[in-house]
């Protein structure tokens, strides 16, 4: 399904522009990587890798600092979470 | 080909901006050597003194003298330089020359307005009628003649809402005595009727285009409002790409068999996602030179249109993701032109200046 995450036109210094709502959006830190892996079809497992591989962090704390990361996409209308 | 002569009003920039000025810009990037005859409502019309800007200018009587006395001028501006081609920019001028189009075609002149029935039905007073036509969704609306049907509209739709005047200007209230002022004022201004509208939240939207008179369109622009003045006008925009925006403008210019410039204004209702039709304006916005900018040029295509009297190639669509942004400058005037143009002179004619400068009171000027 394409979602409004899809359609983003993202840059490397993190501003992403709606280009059907004309909404700009500026990303910090790892969540310029995780939207560009969601828009190439990245499931949890593979965000939570990368997170894990890039950044000194435990499990636990990847895992809930993506769910909250993925929770403000929804949020923002931007991400429907995989059935 | 002999470049066009071309006559545009509504020069002024500045908080309010007209859209006349931007359109001389837009001329000029496709026809260099077109000869563009600025038509003013007044000598401050910041659009007259700017660099590159119209080659002559010349005071108009205002629209409300009627369409006599703006024939009888034209014909005696057309006598220094007799123009052909005709862009006017105001809401209140395209209202008295579209019932006067077979006056302007004996005269020559060839302009691109639309009957005055068709002007009508995208009227704010009767958006009502034309969106159930064609499916669009417009704020809940009252039409109302005086003061006191307003309290009892505004009773019904509940604060806070937005009082219009049929022409300009729209005033957010939120109470009884806001009200009272707003509407005051603009049955004082404007006239009757008022429009009483639930107010909507939500961003704006603004749609351009150039309709071809049989229901379709050689082209338009969606943007979002990025900045809004105080009384609303866009300070700066983004263009957009919803196919969902399209198709409802297409519809309403179907709908009218629109021809020649328009401006749409919607919201989209944060709550429904939904966009919500403001208006029509039967010309083209202030920042008609804006997509011109990104190479495509609605004000040349009008006038591809007005002069070679065959359909010109549909312009391509506006990348989503430019923005404009309104920026304001000085620009210098001379006394002596606004002295040649306060005595109805042309301008610019230099040798007018000690016999003018002379003659004016000093009380008018600047």
């Amino acid at each position: 399904m394409t979602t409004t995450l899809d359609n983003l036109l993202l840059n490397d210094r993190g501003i992403a522009f709606d280009p059907v709502s004309g909404e700009t959006y500026r990303l910090i830190g790892p969540a310029v990587h995780l939207v560009r892996l969601l828009q190439n079809g990245a499931d949890d497992e593979a965000l939570l890798h990368y997170l894990l591989t890039e950044y000194e962090v435990d499990e636990a704390t990847a895992r809930r600092d993506l769910d909250v990361f993925l929770g403000m996409l929804e949020q923002m209308k931007l991400w429907e979470a995989r059935s | 080909m002999k470049a066009p002569c071309i006559a545009v009003s509504g020069l002024h920039r500045g908080e309010n901006p007209q859209p006349g000025a931007g359109i001389v810009r837009s001329l000029r990037r496709r026809f260099p050597d077109a000869h563009i005859v600025g038509l003013s409502y007044d000598v401050m019309e910041s659009g007259i003194y700017v660099e590159n800007g119209p080659d002559e200018a010349h005071l108009m009587p205002y629209p409300t003298a009627g369409g006599a006395a703006l024939l009888d001028r034209i014909d005696s501006i057309r006598k220094r330089t007799p123009f052909d081609l005709f862009i006017p920019t105001l809401d209140s001028e395209i209202e008295v020359f579209s019932g006067l189009s077979d006056q302007l075609i004996q005269r020559g002149i060839r302009t691109c307005l639309p009957k005055v029935e068709v002007l009508k039905r995208r009227a704010k007073q009767h958006l009502p009628a034309l969106v159930e036509t064609c499916g669009v969704r417009i704020p809940e609306t009252r039409i109302v003649p005086d003061l006191q049907a307003a309290y009892r509209a505004a009773g019904e739709l509940g604060y806070p809402l937005v009082v219009k005047g049929p022409f300009y200007e729209a005033k957010i209230v939120h109470n009884m005595a806001q009200l009272t002022a707003a509407a005051s004022h603009l049955l004082a201004e404007w006239g009757h009727p008022l429009i009483l509208q639930g107010f909507v939240s939500g961003s704006e939207f603004n749609v351009l285009g150039v309709g071809d008179g049989a229901g379709g369109w050689f082209g338009h622009c969606c943007l979002r409002k990025t900045q809004l003045s105080d009384k609303g006008k866009g300070l700066s925009g983004i263009t957009v790409n919803d196919s969902r925006l399209s198709n409802l403008c297409a519809d309403l210019i179907r709908e009218l068999k629109w021809p020649g410039p328009f401006e749409i204004e919607l919201i989209r209702e944060e709550s429904t996602d939904d966009y919500m039709l403001i208006e029509i304006n039967p010309r083209f916005p202030a920042w008609v030179d804006f997509p011109s900018m990104l190479g495509v040029n609605f004000a040349a295509l009008l006038v591809d249109m007005l002069q070679l009297d065959r359909v010109p190639e549909p312009l391509p669509s506006c990348k989503p993701g430019s923005f404009y942004i309104r920026h304001q400058i000085e620009v210098v005037g001379d006394i002596n032109r606004y002295a040649g143009l306060l005595k109805g002179e042309s301008d610019p004619l230099v040798d007018l200046i000690d016999e003018t400068l002379t003659s004016i009171p000093a009380e008018v000027l600047p």
